[in-house]
């Protein structure tokens, strides 16, 4: 708020002070006008179009704009003060980024010119008839430089943190009962601030530091206004998680025609792209095995029953329903026989030499490339020598992270020998017999890393080209399931690979894409 | 936590803690632990940086902290002061140094940065993107654990 006495202070007390240059400020033009705002108020300066339209809004709210991933609310000054539109409007128009504390705001101005120090001291209380565009409220005061007049704006007015300026205004147009329009003077004052409301699907904190500054229309009384804001709030966190979808790479665009039916847009597509495009069905139970039996498998398997093995679960019942009786919860023996035929092939071998021509088919890549695999639950290392070794003989080049959180099986998983009937022909070349059996060679050896891991816990690697999960993400919960998928979307790069159980199935999402492949359930990411 | 940094790790500080404390020591299970996890009391760390990155806590409660001084230093002592301190840092940097120079022969390097002590009550650690290797030691008097977090530097480049 423009507190002219402690201008007058200043101006009284500094007068006989330097004439330092403590005041700068960053200076723009609108309607022909010079005017300037404290250079500490300014975060940046941008040049942006395309603003992601807000139903509802306010007439002076262009939209919300993609500040490197932060959503802000972009207004236009012109609109804000009832001035006429900018005739010569450019494709791309100058934004001044302005902060205050937390909330961040973007300003569209006709034109940002430079940057303008001047003394402290020489800022003027701003005379009434300055006010004849921008309401005096808004001025803090202004200044002579370089023979220009600068009306120097008060930010902290306009990002509409002073609450009791607000009420006291919001009284006054109540009172008066000023048209609706928004005239000059008087029509644009009373500023609130709306900070959107935390949509369930957005991250939050991102929407909640972009306040809105909304003027309301002075003629509405206040319980009507306040209705107003909420629907301008709700219609604010809805473009907001518009924004981010588009941000995401999945672009929507919410048309001036849809703005009507603010509430159709649910949050369906959000959670997808909230969760690394991943998302578990809850109870859908229509029929196939009962809770019981589910338990059953869960407490003596550790076999979670969830959408990536819901098809296999169901069919497998039918099977297992016409000749056993148990529907109910099974006992040890009976969970572990009804989960053999889950189990994807050559899990606990060496690959046939079908599986590894269609892995290396899979991957095939630069052959100067290294390409990076995370192989999770490795066990006792078959499918990591199965990876390393059949791209050795192809000669690719790779680095295989093998992780397994069975502490026995991985530390074995480095000295893993085999006899010879167990390995598949091709192999041969890349092995080397030793005294105890046969072994991989060095430099197969050498592209696999072994490491204890936990994926309920962090992990970070530097690369990941291939994602090899078989059979593992049946046996987790939902929540290390969740954590895993967000995890791999955020380190894989479009066009990785993961491959999961032979009877695990992906539900249709917008990220991981399936691929046809007969060994392998197999999916790609999607750019 | 790659496999080959495990064992020396959990030689070294089952020698070591045998041989200074003169005492059978009983093992436990080795497990992992996620980002968070609690200090029991009094921990040393001694940071690992070179080829990796990560640091190895020696964790502990102070009663067995105190035991263990007095019996390093042969005197009682009651009060965890300056030569307390200076004994477990001690204790964590032959702990690690060993385990290391077992490593190093492997052709695995490392540097070790100097210990720090850290006493107090509610404690946590937090690590950012890394799971730590815990190894459980039963004392008579009284447990420590060893707690090894240790990542791969990243390799920019592809070559």
């Amino acid at each position: 708020m423009a507190d002219v006495q402690t201008v007058i202070k200043h101006t009284l007390i500094d007068r006989e002070a330097n004439n330092a240059l403590d005041f700068k400020m960053i200076t723009f033009v609108l309607a022909g006008k010079e005017y300037g705002v404290d250079i500490m108020s300014v975060k940046e300066i941008q040049k942006g179009s395309r603003f992601t339209y807000v139903p509802n809004a306010p007439i002076f709210v262009r939209g919300v704009y993609n500040l490197r991933g932060d959503i802000i609310p972009v207004i236009d000054l012109r609109k804000f003060f009832g001035l006429p539109e900018y005739e010569e409007r450019q494709e791309l128009e100058d934004i001044l980024i302005l902060r205050q504390q937390d909330s961040v705001i973007g300003v569209i101005v006709d034109g940002i010119q430079k940057v303008v120090g001047v003394n402290r001291s020489e800022i003027q209380p701003a005379h009434p008839l300055f006010a004849d565009v921008v309401g005096l409220d808004y001025i803090y005061g202004v200044v002579e430089k370089d023979e220009s007049l600068y009306v120097i704006l008060d930010t902290k007015v306009i990002l509409g943190s002073d609450k009791d300026e607000e009420e006291e205004e919001e009284h006054a147009a109540e009172d008066k009962g000023t048209p609706a329009a928004p005239a000059p003077g008087a029509a644009v004052a009373a500023p609130v601030a709306v900070s959107p409301a935390p949509s369930p699907a957005a991250e939050p904190a991102s929407v909640a530091s972009a306040a809105v500054v909304v003027p309301v229309e002075t003629s509405a009384p206040s319980q009507q206004a306040a209705v107003e804001a909420e629907t301008i709030e709700s219609a604010v966190s809805e473009a907001v998680v518009h924004q981010k979808e588009a941000a995401g790479g999945e672009a929507v665009i919410v048309r001036q025609e849809e703005a009507a039916s603010v509430e159709v847009a649910e949050s369906e597509p959000v959670e997808e792209a909230e969760m690394g495009g991943i998302k578990i069905a809850s109870g859908d139970d229509t029929e196939g095995p009962s809770d019981a039996f589910c338990e059953g498998l869960f407490e003596y398997a550790n076999f979670c029953p969830s959408e990536l093995n819901q098809e296999w679960l169901f069919k497998q019942y039918d099977h297992w329903s016409a000749v056993h009786l148990t529907t109910g919860k099974p006992d040890a023996e009976e969970a572990k026989e009804f989960l053999e035929s889950f189990y994807s092939s050559n899990a606990a071998k060496l690959w046939d030499e079908e599986m590894v021509d269609e892995f290396c088919e899979l991957v095939a890549q630069d052959e100067q490339k290294i390409t990076h695999i995370w192989n999770v639950g490795s066990g006792q290392g078959f499918s990591a020598y199965s990876i390393a070794g059949g791209l050795f003989l192809r000669d690719k080049k790779c680095k295989v992270y093998a992780t397994d959180s069975d502490l026995l099986a991985i530390t074995g998983a480095p000295g893993l020998t085999f006899t010879e009937a167990d390995i598949p022909e091709g192999f041969k070349r890349a092995m080397v017999e030793g005294p105890k059996g046969w072994q991989f060679s060095n430099e197969v050896k050498n592209t696999i890393i072994f490491e204890y891991h936990d994926i309920a816990n962090e992990h970070s690697f530097p690369k990941l080209d291939v994602v090899v999960v078989r059979d593992i993400l049946s046996f987790v919960d939902e929540d290390v399931f969740m954590k895993f998928f967000d995890r791999i979307f955020k380190q894989a790069h479009p066009g990785t690979l993961l491959i999961i159980g032979d009877n695990e199935k992906l539900m249709d999402n917008s990220v991981w894409s399936p691929v046809d492949s007969c060994c392998f359930s197999t999916y790609r990411k999607i750019g | 936590m790659r496999v080959d940094y495990i064992n020396p790790f959990v030689e070294a500080a089952f020698s070591v803690v045998e041989e200074v404390l003169s005492t059978k020591v009983e093992r436990g299970k080795i497990y992992l632990k996620g980002e968070t996890q609690a200090i029991m009391g009094l921990a040393t760390i001694v940071g690992l940086a070179g080829g990796v990155e990560g640091r190895v806590i020696l964790d502990m409660d102070i009663p067995t902290a105190l035991r263990i001084a007095s019996i390093m230093n042969g005197e009682e002592l009651n009060e965890v002061d300056d030569l307390v301190k200076a004994t477990l840092t001690e204790l964590a940097n032959v702990v690690t140094g060993v385990a290391v120079t077992e490593l190093h022969e492997k052709g695995f390097r490392f540097d070790l940065t100097p210990p720090a002590v850290i006493t107090g009550e509610n404690m946590k650690v937090h690590d950012i993107g890394i799971e730590a290797l815990v190894v459980p030691m039963t004392l008579p008097f009284g447990e420590i654990e060893v707690n090894v977090a240790i990542k791969e530097r990243e390799v920019s480049s592809d070559g």
